[in-house]
Order: structure tokens, then sequence, then C-alpha cells
């Protein structure tokens, strides 16, 4: 059964709404769910793992005005930026310019969009002579032009080193593909090919929407439908406001720490003070680090996006995502800050690795007001690894764009799921068999990596460690991680996750080394353009969640239960959790420490056979 | 109070990007340019130029404004009803 819109018991009751909240509820589903198809059709349509395996895009409806008015479960950081890019578009465009069938591009992040590897296509929908509406969508493309073979590269000092940059151009006027623009595009990806597919996926999941839209008009009529997405609107900015009301008022305050840029020494500080007043939320990033001279900048829209994706995580699920549901959240990014750079600092690691930690930071600050509802910090990396070269069998350039799931934190109500994407990416990850299939490197390991969550009496999710082979004679990577030296945080007495790492063995020798060590760079995080040749192992650890609450009051069951499955070490159990584990005749037993008994954990567990747990 | 609209051309041979200074925002085309001694200080809007006024300069004497005593629920209330950043009706 669906829920109202509107709840009955909502203090701001439906009284005043121009549509009846069963048309209204069969409207708004009907934009979701058209969004959802825009995805699908891009999903099957695409030509890289980027698309079709990570669902690494966005699908988006606007309306006649700008003001998004539907989007589906797709990259949390994509649907916060589109709002500013979308508006940016039309701002600089002007009014009068569109004709049926035309699709624009655009890809400045200093015109709004998160970096340059996130294409937006935008185009006008048509009711006779009327623009009705707005489709759009925001992709990962997996070759953006970069200096680094997929972008992404972890020590770019400019804009211009980090891919191809696009203000507002016409890919289609009136359905006639505009060749000039696409031949500039393609020569300046190595990928043309794999671009044109998923540009192409991209102008058809455009299409979907385009034809989804009139149906829904030649069904309910424009005004119906202008006049429910206005109400949807409406109803989404009230119950906003209603969950923002229900944080008690005053100021939050919480820090943390970008380790470094991939181009100086030195750390920056984010620094967030929320102000919760009533029913509205402003989060002021004033005192913050200047901008990083290094890629791990964000703009505007992106700190924007990242703060409406924590709002959009600790409130309820059933709010309409809409204009409304943002106007409640102000933000303010100061200028020449890390958190809003000026031009033309780089920035492409901004929206993988500064946009999760904003939005933990968002979570540290509000820990104390909402004990029911914020988790410890995630792993809150993208852990970017890129590589790139020429495939042996076909003769042609490739580049991918590979990422891991991180341990995300202890909640209140049970321990943090393992190996998920961050929090702005609601993507998946590659399955070894297409990564195999597609390019030249042998997946040896891929696993859970014990101990790596955070202790807690709900414990953090656990990383993972992957192991890669070069099959090849060459390969050139590129790597933009981070949480290598800062820790995934805690609350409530809960301890760290444990911290990303990459690592490198060249062909015949027997240790692990930084890329720092091996090849002098700068930050062993961040780099780019390192050759590596066949035989060569490169070591992925994707960071652990935070703990929440006490270790030490985590169950003896909890604990042997992880020891048994092999997520927890019965070192770790004892160094963590204040617990001898051990298993003799098949049977385990637990025994406390001093330390763990002065707690008052003294829970015994009997004696019992393994997988009974 | 005193400033002006300036409204960009769109930027190829040169770009410069204003940002609100009482939130950040970058504003695409219509600038809001108010004069802060002499200076041209860029918003998304006059009523957020004098939000800014009235509350972030509030502590510098230099500049404290008669009015500096707007308190978050009002100055909150200002900016969603007046930047373009939050809202487009």
């Amino acid at each position: 059964m669906t829920a109202l819109l509107m709840p009955p018991q909502s203090p701001s009751a439906a009284a005043d709404l121009a549509v009846d909240q069963v048309t209204l509820t069969v409207i708004d589903n009907y934009l979701s769910t058209t969004c959802r198809e825009m995805g699908v059709a891009m999903m099957r349509t695409a030509y890289s793992p980027m698309f079709n395996e990570a669902l690494d895009f966005s699908c988006v409806l606007f309306d006649a005005k700008g003001r998004m008015i539907a989007q589906a479960e797709f990259c949390p950081s994509q649907i916060g930026t589109i709002k500013f890019t979308i508006e940016w578009m039309l701002d600089e465009l002007g009014p009068d310019v569109y004709r049926p069938g035309d699709v624009i591009v655009m890809n400045d992040p200093y015109r709004g969009s998160g970096h340059i590897p996130e294409h937006t296509l935008l185009k006008a929908v048509f009711h006779g002579d009327e623009i009705i509406g707005f489709v759009a969508n925001c992709a990962h493309l997996a070759e953006p032009g970069a200096k680094a073979p997929g972008g992404l590269a972890g020590d770019a000092t400019d804009i211009f080193q980090e891919g191809l940059r696009l203000p507002p151009l016409w890919l289609q006027r009136e359905g006639v593909p505009q060749e000039d623009i696409w031949k500039l595009i393609f020569a300046n990806h190595r990928t043309p090919k794999v671009t044109y597919g998923d540009l192409m996926a991209m102008v058809g999941s455009l299409n979907v929407a385009e034809r989804r839209l009139k149906s829904l008009i030649g069904t309910y009529g424009y005004e119906t439908v202008t006049t429910a997405t206005e109400d949807l609107i409406r109803i989404a900015e009230r119950r906003m406001s209603e969950e923002i009301r229900r944080i008690p008022d005053g100021e939050y305050r919480f820090s943390d720490i970008i380790e470094d840029d991939g181009v100086a020494e030195g750390s920056y500080v984010v620094e967030c003070t929320v102000v919760v007043d009533g029913g509205g939320v402003t989060c002021d990033f004033t005192g913050s680090s200047g901008q990083a001279a290094g890629p791990m900048n964000g703009t505007y829209a992106v700190t924007a996006s990242s703060v409406y994706n924590a709002f959009m995580h600790i409130t309820d699920p059933t709010i309409p995502r809409n204009e409304g549901c943002y106007r409640p959240i102000n933000v303010i990014a100061p200028p020449g800050t890390i958190l809003n750079c000026e031009f033309p600092a780089p920035l492409v690691g901004g929206n993988t690795e500064l946009s999760p930690r904003i939005t933990d930071i968002i979570f540290g600050a509000l820990a104390d007001a909402l004990p029911e509802r914020i988790p410890a910090s995630h792993g809150g990396t993208v852990c970017c690894f890129l590589f790139g070269g020429e495939h042996p069998e076909t003769g042609e350039l490739y580049s991918h764009f590979h990422f891991e799931g991180v341990g995300w934190g202890g909640r209140p109500i049970g321990d943090g799921d393992s190996q998920v994407i961050v929090i702005i990416g609601n993507a998946r990850n590659t399955p070894v068999e297409i990564f195999e299939t597609r390019y030249p490197l042998r997946v040896e390991s891929y696993r859970l990596l014990e101990d790596s969550g955070g202790p807690g009496l709900n414990r953090g999710g656990l990383g993972v460690e992957r192991i890669l082979t070069i099959e090849v004679d060459e390969v050139t990577v590129s790597a933009l991680f981070n949480r290598m030296l800062v820790d995934p945080f805690g609350i409530h007495g809960g301890k760290p996750g444990a911290n990303s790492g990459i690592y490198v063995r060249l062909a015949g020798e027997e240790s692990w080394s930084t890329f720092r060590e091996k090849f002098g760079t700068m930050s062993p995080s961040k780099f780019s353009n390192i050759l590596l040749h066949r035989g060569d192992q490169v070591k992925i650890l994707a960071p652990g969640g935070g703990g929440w609450g006490n270790p030490l009051e985590r169950s003896a069951d909890r604990v042997l239960a992880d020891v048994a499955e092999g997520l927890v070490t019965a070192d770790g159990a004892l160094r963590d959790y204040g617990l001898v584990v051990e298993r003799s005749d098949g049977a385990w037993r637990t025994t406390p420490t001093p330390a763990r008994a002065a707690a008052g954990s003294t829970t015994l567990v009997e004696p019992r056979s393994p997988g009974t747990s | 109070m005193s400033g002006r609209w300036i409204e960009r051309e769109p930027m190829y041979l040169s770009f410069d990007v204003y940002n609100c200074a009482y939130c950040g925002k970058n504003v695409p085309r219509h600038v809001w340019l108010e004069d802060v001694d002499g200076d041209d200080v860029p918003f998304c809007a006059p009523e957020v130029a004098d939000i800014h006024l009235r509350t972030r300069l509030r502590d510098d004497p230099t500049t404290r404004h008669p009015d500096a005593d707007l308190g978050i629920t009002e100055q909150l209330r200002l900016v969603r009803e007046n930047c373009k950043a939050l809202r487009r009706d």
C-alpha cells in the first residue's frame, strides 16, 4: 500500500492542496518511475561498465521553470549537483533557444557540474509550441580526456588537466546530431567508441522521458499535471521542514581532515557549524581551510549536494524527492575555500573524496542531537583506481575508473554494512568476470578484510582487500584515495575503522610498497600516470566504518559470532572487545578481561558448537 | 544599500565566476553588485545583500549596520524567499 503524501498526523495537513491526494500520489509515482525507466534504458544500451554495471548515472525531471519535480534512487552526488547544473544551463542559454529535438551537453564544474567526468544532458519537452518541462540526466563517462587515462588525476594542478571542459553545447539540433561537436569530443577522448555509446545511451534515456512526460499530459492534461507538481513541491518542502523541526534547535559543530591533496604536503580542515532553527537548517563552512593546490577541492554545488545527501539519509525517506525537499536546507560555503574553490583550481577529487567527508561531518555534528538516527563515519573514500593502455586483443585504447565498496559506520540499530560504495555514490562494483573480460588485469583476490570494521557496541562494516595482477606489457595507473592517514571516526565511544591503502609489488618482489616509496610520488594515495608492467601487482585496501558505542558493551554472543565468521580475529576480540575467545574440541568459549568486566559486560556464553551463532 | 543589477553575457574569452558573498553560490547570469565601502560585491539578489550587511558584517565595527540584530530565524526566512539558489518560482 502506498502511504499518503501528506500524512494526516502532519501538523500542516493537506488542506490547501489543489489536487486530491490519490491523483497526486499517482502522478508522483509516475514521475519517479519515469526516472527509473530512464536509468534502465541507459543501463541496457550503454557501452561502458561505468554505466551498465556501476550505474554511475542519475535521471531527473524538471518543470518549465527549471525546478526539479522528480528523481529516482541513483547517484546522490549527481542528483544534488544537477539542480545547480540545470539552473546554470538555463540561465546561461536564456529562455528562447530550445527547439523540439534539441539535446544540450555540459560538464563544466565551474558552471554547476560536480566534476569534469560527469556529463549532463538536457532536453526541453514541448506541448505544442510551449515548453512544459525539461528532462535531464547526468553520468560519469569513463574517459573524459584528462591527463591520466580514466580522468581523476590525483596530482592535477588545474582544471585543464582534468579533461575536456564543455560549456553548454548542442549535441543535437531538432533531432539532428551536431557532428562538429561530436568530432571535437571524440578527438579528445582516448576511447571515442565508448564515449559515443554512452552518450547515445543518455540521449535515448532522454527520449524515453520525453515520451513518458507527454503521455502523462495526454492522460491528465497540462493544467492538472502542473498544478500537481506545484503541490508536490509544496508537500516536500513542508514535510522536510517538519522533519528538521524534530531536531532540537541549536548550533552543532564538527570538523575533520582531508589528509593531503596529491600535490603539496599538508592537510586541510573542513569545519561545519550546523544551525538548526525551527523548520530550517543552515550548514555554514566558514572557518574551513583555503582551497587546495591539488584536486581535493569542491565547488559550491558539490558541497551543497553533500549536505542535501546527509539530510536525505536522516529524514523520512517517503518525502517526495523534488525541489521542495531542498528548500529548508541552506548552505554557506565561502569562496576560495576547499569547499568552494575558485577557477581554475583542480577539483576532480572533490566530488569523490571531499563529498563523502562533508556528509560524515554533518552526521558528526548531529550525533548528539539525533542519537537514534546518526551512524558513525563510513569508509568515506571512493578508492579511485584508474588505468588504461592499449588492449593487446583489439589494438585499441582502453581506460577504466575502478572503485571499491567500503565499510559503513555502526548505527544505533545495528552494525554497519560491509563493502558498500560510498554514501555519495549508490553505485555498484564491477563484477570480477566483467572486469577481467574487458581489461587485461586479473583479480587475484577479493575479500572482506577482518578487523577493519571499527569496534563498537554496533561494529563498523568491513572494508575489502583486492589484489590485481597486470597481464600485459604495460599499463598506466593512477589513484585518488583518502582516509589512508586519517581514520574513519567512531561515535559515542566507538572506535575508528581501518584506513584505506594502495600498494604495489613489482614482478619478482616479495614485499609491498607504497607508490611513494617505489615511484617517489608526493602522496601515497594520490598520483597519476605510473607505468606498471606484466606481473606487477596492485593491492587496494578499502577502509572500514567507524564503530558506534562502547565496544566493551558489545555482547559476547555478537563478538563470538564475528570471530566464528572471520569478521573479527581472536586478537581483535581481545584487543578491542576485551574478550578472550578460544576454540577447543570443536566448541567456542569466551572469557571477559578485567577491563570488560569493569565496564559491566560480564555476559558469558556457554560453550557451543561452531555454526550455531 | 546601493547597488545595481548586471546581466553577464556567456564568457568564453575570459571566465569570471561571481560567487554570492552571502552563501558562496556561483551566480550564473543575473548578478546584483552591492557597493560595500567602494567595492562591488556580488550577490544573487539585493535582499540577500541586505541580509549579508545586516548579519555577516555585524561584528566588524567599521561595517556595522544599525539593524545588526537580525536573528537567524529571520535570516533563514529572508534567504529562502530571495536567494536564487533556493527558489525559482
